[in-house]
């Protein structure tokens, strides 16, 4: 049975599922939204794996993304990730020789930089929402334009309209002050697409020297109107990869396999079976002492599988397996 | 700076030497004091002029995004100047007089412009920290001779000249200045950077001058009524900026004309969490029912919530 | 008279052993309280930096558990923590709390001002026995950061995951419920005994990383999400340039030595700040930035709250001097709004940055032995 490679990604927006093969081609993806609900998500996605794969060999997982430790817990993983290195190496799996990576997700953007295959610096920004795909949902849903048509519009325009603030609130009146002095729909899109790559800059790269080969990656890549954006601002052409969507959940893949080829050990994973359990979780409220620790609990068919969020470990070290 | 000016060797006569005074920060409160003492040096003295919306773009491109608008706006201003002008004088204010220090950030203005344009940039620089004395003030005025290739003597006696002239001004003797009429009367409180800028203030001492308003700000006071108002902090180290923001306050509270104060203050400024807290807390304490509103801007303000804000204070003070 | 004081990271150790010493009567703030830091956040002005939120919650609950005199030491200069007090009294006051304030000023003690200040407290008491409690709450400092210096080449070296944490939480425990210099002396070198102790691995090579910035949030684990022990247990070496002992001896002991040289860091400044003081420790930011880049060092983390005017100005140089020596410099910035997980990511591929780059170090090097792989270690 030939092996394959499980890398999940647990984002805040979208829960993002990659299998790949030994020669590191991924033979499936999966991009779900999380919609508050990680662990329905990734079950969800589990279960969609194993009724289009069949019964599978998975040697290795490996989990990344803000959610990661929880992906490990309920679908076992053999490497926990964070999402610069998992992003740095699957991008690298791409363009060996890439030295910028731009991604911009739903509620978070990166920038990440290499030089001779290796990350030398990075920045994320996770506060502010202009500058990311959250919020250019919402732009398209109150111009009632569908999101996918967005950058056709931008790519429209002959002039930009320029669109003030970095803040999310602030960006929206402005467009809203500009919709109402009679600009068209197309310059408005525009100019909103150079805003956010305008900040997108400001805020990850400033003073940092953006070297090509450029890629770009992340939900908002598929908009041909950003992409057009920081090509315009850059005079860098950006590679959009095949599965720019899921490309946390790809390095993860590939990070697992590299995890267990190295330590020879049967994979943590649980199987998809697994997927169909019950799983809850709750939260205790720990009053051991003055910290107040909020504890994280998941229980599997109700029994306890792991906790933790405690300072003292008092909590986890009661878990059965981590 | 005396390595910056130690290969800058005078190849010119002094007149020919342009000198760049950035219309930002200080300038505001001591233009006119460093104009007087480069005129008077023989330099020919190039002012960068009012913010522009390119000076705010450039400095906030050239800016982390941490530091506050006023410094972000100072360093398009500086980069204005750095390729028409053969040097760009920034004061390094540490103290102004005894018991007074500045802002942390004055301190590290000239650093913090040169590395942000990429040492692009011939600053002329002087310590100014009359509350530990004149030794560094000395030196750069020593550095300064040098440049100039004039003599130490010369260069000293005009920058105490110069000085004195400023401190004569501030420090008349008097209650409040008589230009103040009784007329229906706003003050504008802040640093004098925020509310002389047209551009960072969204004008708002001419928009409450249309109004007809009589405006005040602490300059309207002289430096003694400022200082002997002070409610905290009498003979104890503070900031100037901040002693002369709260003195004023709390003297403006005796005019009867004063209606209501506007704080002017940027994003996250440090001196200012403290001043306004302390102004509220004074206000609060005296019988008068002052009406106060503090407004917070940044380069990402719009100017339309900002007239909003503004028009609702007023219309509140009206009735 | 039950005196209260603020905590900064573990100064309250050896507070404890000067007020036991003297014996007088005092109430602790408990330690590491998000309960009570709401309360300071609640009552302080929006801008005003975390530490001062901080410190104003410790106060209120001191002062809501029956203390009536607060105890606290301020430093002088452009820092807006010599304002502290007085904006802090204020809101006390206005809350309706009645209190004796006693504040020590660091920048410029005397031993004159110090006896006037403390007078009240010593009548009775013997010169010899304050001498004595001071010396003993002076060696406290010093050997609370000695063990914490151990505890941080021990914990990213060790086998048994979590053991070091163990040990410094137990020693942490003691230190918080033994009272006298005595008890506190025996859990110090307790839990010295046990550290060397530990089973580490001799032969794997940590990325090290340097702390520099504000000194409160530098020293404070409860308000630095406890970044010594986040990056250890990444199997990263920790260095904090900023210390309670070095605070201490900066502000105190140094102004005692008669011939004072220029501090190493200052000198190493220059070349990016042409003047010795921009506020607070901005300049030994700076400095120590430059100072530990050359080598000595693989990363720099610098940590700041939020609206920190010194620090902010030291950020602008760092970049500068990340390009000149090639050291990465990760810049933090937290406030009460912080989120664990993104610090936790930041911190976790700021380590897998560094430890990239220390192997494709050794690689060019042809080194024969390929460096250790660290240990992979779940991060909770």
């Amino acid at each position: 049975m030939n092996p394959y490679y499980l890398g999940i990604d647990v984002g805040s927006v979208s829960t993002d599922l990659v299998v790949t093969d030994e020669n590191d081609t991924v033979i499936k993806k999966i991009y779900l939204r999380t919609c508050g609900k990680p662990i329905a998500a990734l079950t969800h996605g589990l279960r969609i794996l194993r009724d289009e794969l069949g019964d599978i060999q998975i040697s290795g997982a490996g989990t990344t993304g803000s959610g990661r430790q929880l992906a490990s817990v309920i679908a076992g993983a053999d490497i926990v990730k964070n999402e610069i290195t998992a992003h740095s190496i699957a991008s690298k799996k791409i363009i060996p020789d890439v030295r910028t990576i731009m991604e911009i997700g739903g509620q978070d953007s990166k920038i990440i930089f290499l030089k001779n295959g290796v990350v030398c610096d990075f920045a994320m920004n996770t506060v502010c929402a202009a500058g990311t795909g959250s919020f250019l949902d919402r732009q398209a849903e109150r111009m009632e334009i569908p999101i996918e048509k967005f950058g056709e519009y931008a790519l429209r325009s002959k002039n930009p309209t320029r669109i003030a603030g970095r803040c999310a609130v602030f960006a929206e009146s402005d467009m809203i002050h500009k919709q109402q002095t009679g600009h068209s729909e197309e310059d408005i899109i525009r100019g909103l697409c150079e805003a956010l790559v305008r900040n997108y800059l400001s805020n990850l790269a400033k003073g940092k020297e953006i070297v090509g080969p450029v890629m770009f990656q992340g939900g908002v890549a598929a908009n041909i109107g950003i992409k057009a954006a920081f090509e315009h601002e850059l005079g860098l052409k950006m590679y959009v990869p095949e599965y720019y969507d899921v490309m946390g959940a790809y390095g993860a893949a590939l990070l697992a396999k590299k995890k267990v080829k190295k330590t020879c050990k049967p994979t943590a994973f649980y199987g998809f079976e697994n997927a169909f359990n019950e799983f809850e979780t709750r939260s205790i409220e720990c009053d051991g002492c003055s910290n107040q620790c909020e504890v994280i609990e998941v229980r599997v068919n109700g029994e306890v599988r792991a906790r933790w969020g405690d300072k003292c470990g008092k909590w986890s070290n009661l878990s059965v397996a981590v | 700076m005396n390595q910056i000016l130690k290969h800058a060797k005078p190849q010119k006569s002094n007149s020919d030497i342009t000198v760049g005074l950035p219309s930002s920060m200080m300038f505001y409160a001591h233009g006119e004091l460093w104009e007087d003492f480069f005129s008077k040096l023989g330099c020919h003295v190039e002012k960068s002029g009012p913010t522009s919306r390119e000076i705010l773009n450039r400095g906030v491109s050239l800016c982390s995004s941490e530091v506050c608008m006023p410094v972000k706006v100072f360093t398009g201003h500086v980069d204005a100047l750095a390729k028409r002008t053969d040097y760009v004088f920034i004061p390094r204010y540490i103290s102004m007089g005894r018991h007074e220090m500045d802002c942390p950030k004055f301190c590290g203005l000239p650093d913090m412009v040169r590395i942000n344009l990429h040492n692009k940039v011939n600053l002329m620089e002087v310590d100014i920290d009359f509350d530990k004395g004149t030794e560094k003030t000395k030196a750069s005025l020593g550095s300064i001779s040098n440049t100039l290739g004039i003599d130490y003597e010369t260069v000293k006696n005009i920058f105490v000249n110069s000085v004195q002239n400023k401190l004569d001004t501030d420090m008349k003797v008097g209650s409040v200045e008589p230009g103040i009429k009784n007329m229906p009367s706003i003050a504008v409180l802040g640093h004098p950077y925020m509310i002389y800028d047209e551009m960072l203030s969204m004008g708002l001492i001419s928009k409450l001058k249309q109004k007809n308003f009589q405006v005040l700000t602490p300059n309207s006071l002289t430096r003694n009524v400022r200082r002997s108002h002070l409610p905290i902090f009498k003979n104890r180290n503070f900031y100037e900026l901040g002693s002369d923001i709260l003195g004023s306050a709390s003297a403006f509270l005796e005019l009867p004309q004063v209606k209501g104060m506007i704080y002017l203050s940027p994003f996250a400024c440090g001196i200012d969490s403290l001043v306004t807290e302390f102004i509220e807390r004074h206000l609060h304490n005296t019988e008068k029912n002052m009406p106060f509103m503090k407004i917070t801007v940044d380069e990402h303000t719009g100017e339309a919530g900002f007239d909003t804000r503004l028009e609702a204070f007023l219309d509140m003070i009206e009735d | 008279m039950k005196i209260t004081f603020p905590h900064m990271g573990d100064a309250y150790i050896s507070v404890k052993v000067l007020l036991d010493e003297l014996g007088l009567d005092y109430y602790m703030p408990p330690v590491g309280s998000h309960e009570t830091m709401e309360i300071g956040i609640a009552n302080s002005p929006e801008f005003m930096c975390l530490p001062f939120k901080k410190v104003l919650g410790d106060f209120i609950n001191g002062l809501n558990n029956g203390a009536d005199t607060i105890l606290f030491g301020e430093s002088g200069g452009q820092c807006r923590m010599s304002y502290y007090g007085d904006l802090m009294q204020d809101i006390l006051r206005s809350m309706g709390y009645k209190f004796n304030y006693i504040h020590f000023n660091f920048s410029h003690l005397t031993y004159k001002e110090a006896a006037r200040n403390l007078g009240p407290f010593l009548t009775g008491k013997s010169k010899l026995s304050v001498i004595k409690a001071a010396v003993n709450a002076g060696w406290t400092v010093f050997a609370v950061d000695k063990l914490y210096a151990l505890s941080r080449k021990i914990r990213c070296r060790e086998i048994k995951h979590g053991t070091t944490d163990k040990i410094m939480r137990e020693f942490e425990q003691k230190a918080q419920t033994v009272h006298g210099f005595k008890n506190i002396h025996r859990a110090l070198t307790e839990a010295r005994k046990e550290l060397k102790h530990v089973e580490i691995d001799k032969t794997f090579e940590p990325v090290k990383i340097a702390l520099v910035g504000e000194i409160f949030i530098s020293s404070d684990s409860f308000t630095n999400l406890e970044i010594e022990k986040k990056l250890g247990n990444m199997g990263a070496y920790v260095h904090n340039t900023m210390g309670v002992s070095e605070w201490i001896f900066k502000h105190f002991i140094k102004y005692m030595i008669p011939f004072n040289r220029r501090d190493k860091s200052i000198e190493a400044a220059q070349p990016y700040m042409h003047t010795d003081d921009i506020g607070g420790h901005g300049i030994y930011t700076i400095g120590n930035t430059e100072l530990l880049s050359h080598g000595s060092y693989d990363g720099i983390i610098q940590i700041y709250p939020f609206t920190c005017m010194p620090e902010i100005i030291a950020q602008t140089t760092l970049g500068e001097i990340q390009r000149k020596n090639g050291v990465p410099v990760m810049t933090l910035i937290l406030d009460e709004m912080t989120g664990e997980t993104g610090y936790i990511t930041r911190l976790e591929a700021f380590v897998d940055m560094l430890r990239f780059q220390k192997e494709q170090k050794y690689e060019e090097k042809n080194q024969k032995e390929p460096i250790k792989h660290p240990k992979l270690k779940h991060v909770s």
